[in-house]
């Protein structure tokens, strides 16, 4: 589905990683660990091209979409999950719901709104509510819904336990799992250790802008490699 | 009478031309610190045409298109640089107009161009005119505003890159506001300069495109009556008050300044925040009315 091989990026001139390759296959979550400041944000905003790729490929399907601009990603089926929420606060949820899916006919739009409303029914009861009035966890909710408007074939989750409850992340989390049981391909990023090993097929652990551990989650666990790896 | 119908076209102009920019930085959050240079375009397109005997209701447009050309190579800025970038570029075209149009002797150099014929109509149906220009672009705005273009608008207004990350190219729609809101200040500068009869270099300075930037944030940046009605007070303001006119800039500076301190929103956030206090103050009431019957 995905492959990234070598993939170099960061700002100006400036490289924030490097050699970062994988390759995620239909249903697949990779999870990608590392502490602050490792490029896990830059790689995914990469991907998505937000951030300047400084050398690398980017196939999606076989096609190479390195150069792609990252409205026509969309279009291909990545979609974004940002970290922060980054949800429109003046906009209504189901503004922001409208806006995730811009370029689906209005028939496919409102589809999408009710699947949104099936995985999180409270955005429903919050639909002429602004957005920036919700709280941390339904933002997030919000945030993931927007991205699963177009109905992508990969969706970049970036940090989605940042600032919730624990109750909240749960939510989340049972929404992605059962997003990944529909044969969605995820790729997550997260500080959450634990969560990140719990969910990931593979784990990519990143230290410095570059890879210096990867594998799937049972080795990761049985090897303590987290451990071994921040202390 | 005639003092009336003067005032009263200076302020439909200066609405029309608040309005131009309040569609670019307003609606769409791209700060442009020139916009008296697309007035100016407007201005001197429209002058040169009437003085070569073109009749005035054919140089709108073409005021509008030299006007959205400008505007439109602005628009290819604004996709390279944001915020105070682009606040430096827009800065610079606009020292830039005033610097050509120095030079250039058959737009009159510094002392700028006069005699412009009359519009060919009389004070007050050119009034009537100007009203209804700015009108329309006020309703036309309003109805962008409350469109899906208008809340894309609004979402690359609130987070540029996460509105790309959704597919929606940024560009088309950048490039889209820039051309409106630089094309109607050139109508504007067109009515400006039939206005006026006069035309210098020195009215589309530095100092008028912070002028009608302080008409957008004083108001309420992006809301379309709040900037109507400032832009109208404070277009007029000096005409009515002379001291007011010879201290222009520190009055509208000392304005920004207490606006930004107790209203970042402008007048459209601090009424917003008093219909609200009385609503609360109002519930408080007849809770406690409530509570003693």
């Amino acid at each position: 589905m995905l492959k990234v091989l070598n993939l170099n990026c960061g700002y100006g001139e400036s490289s924030v990683l490097r050699g970062l390759s994988f390759e995620l296959k239909e249903g697949e979550v990779l999870s990608l660990i590392g502490p602050n400041g490792a490029g896990k944000t830059s790689g995914l905003l990469c991907l998505m091209g937000l951030v300047d790729c400084h050398g690398g490929d980017i196939f999606f399907k076989d096609k190479n979409i390195t150069s792609l601009p990252s409205d026509k990603r969309i279009l291909e089926g990545l979609a974004v999950v940002p970290e922060g929420r980054r949800i429109f606060p003046n906009l209504t949820v189901f503004e922001n719901l409208m806006a995730g899916g811009h370029i689906l006919t209005s028939e496919e739009c409102e589809k999408g709104i009710l699947k949104s409303y099936e995985y999180f029914p409270i955005l429903k009861e919050r639909k002429n509510q602004k957005a920036g009035l919700l709280s941390g966890g339904e933002q997030q909710m919000l945030a993931v819904s927007r991205g699963l408007m177009v109905n992508p074939k990969v969706l970049v989750v970036d940090e989605i336990s940042l600032g919730l409850m624990p109750k909240m992340v749960d939510e989340c989390y049972k929404v992605l799992k059962k997003l990944k049981d529909e044969g969605l391909s995820i790729i997550l990023v997260e500080q959450n250790t634990e969560k990140a090993l719990e969910f990931g097929d593979k784990i990519i652990m990143l230290e410095a802008g570059q890879i210096v551990w990867e594998g799937d989650s049972v080795t990761a666990t049985k090897e303590n490699i987290v451990q071994k790896i921040f202390t | 009478m005639d003092y009336e119908i003067t005032l009263l076209t200076t302020m439909s102009i200066s609405i029309l031309f608040a309005l131009a920019l309040n569609f670019v930085t307003g609606l769409c959050g791209q700060i442009s610190l020139g916009h008296a240079a697309f007035l100016g375009t407007g201005a001197y397109t429209s002058a040169m045409m009437t003085k070569a005997s073109y009749p005035f209701l054919l140089t709108l447009p073409f005021a509008a298109l030299t006007s959205g050309i400008l505007g439109f190579f602005i628009g290819l800025c604004s996709l390279r640089v944001r915020h105070d970038f682009l606040a430096i570029t827009t800065m610079g075209v606009g020292f830039l107009f005033v610097g050509v149009v120095r030079q250039q002797d058959f737009l009159g150099g510094e002392v700028g161009i006069s005699g412009i014929p009359s519009p060919g109509f009389s004070r007050f149906w050119f009034l009537v005119f100007c009203l209804f220009l700015a009108s329309l672009f006020a309703f036309f705005s309003l109805r962008i505003k409350k469109s899906w273009m208008g809340k894309v608008f609004e979402s690359i207004s609130d987070d540029e890159d996460v509105t790309r990350s959704l597919g929606i190219n940024v560009s088309h729609y950048k490039i889209f506001a820039f051309v409106i809101g630089t094309s109607v200040a050139g109508v504007a500068g067109a009515l400006y300069a039939h206005h006026l009869r006069f035309i210098g270099p020195d009215s589309f300075g530095f100092v008028e495109s912070v002028s009608v930037l302080a008409m957008v944030i004083i108001g309420g940046v992006g809301s379309v009556w709040a900037v109507s009605i400032t832009a109208a007070f404070l277009s007029v303001l000096p005409m009515v008050f002379q001291f007011v006119d010879d201290y222009k800039l520190l009055f509208y500076s000392a304005l920004l300044f207490f606006m930004m301190r107790f209203s970042p929103e402008g007048l459209k956030g601090l009424v917003e925040k008093i219909k609200k206090n009385r609503k609360s103050k109002l519930d408080k009431e007849n809770k406690n009315e409530q509570k003693a019957s």
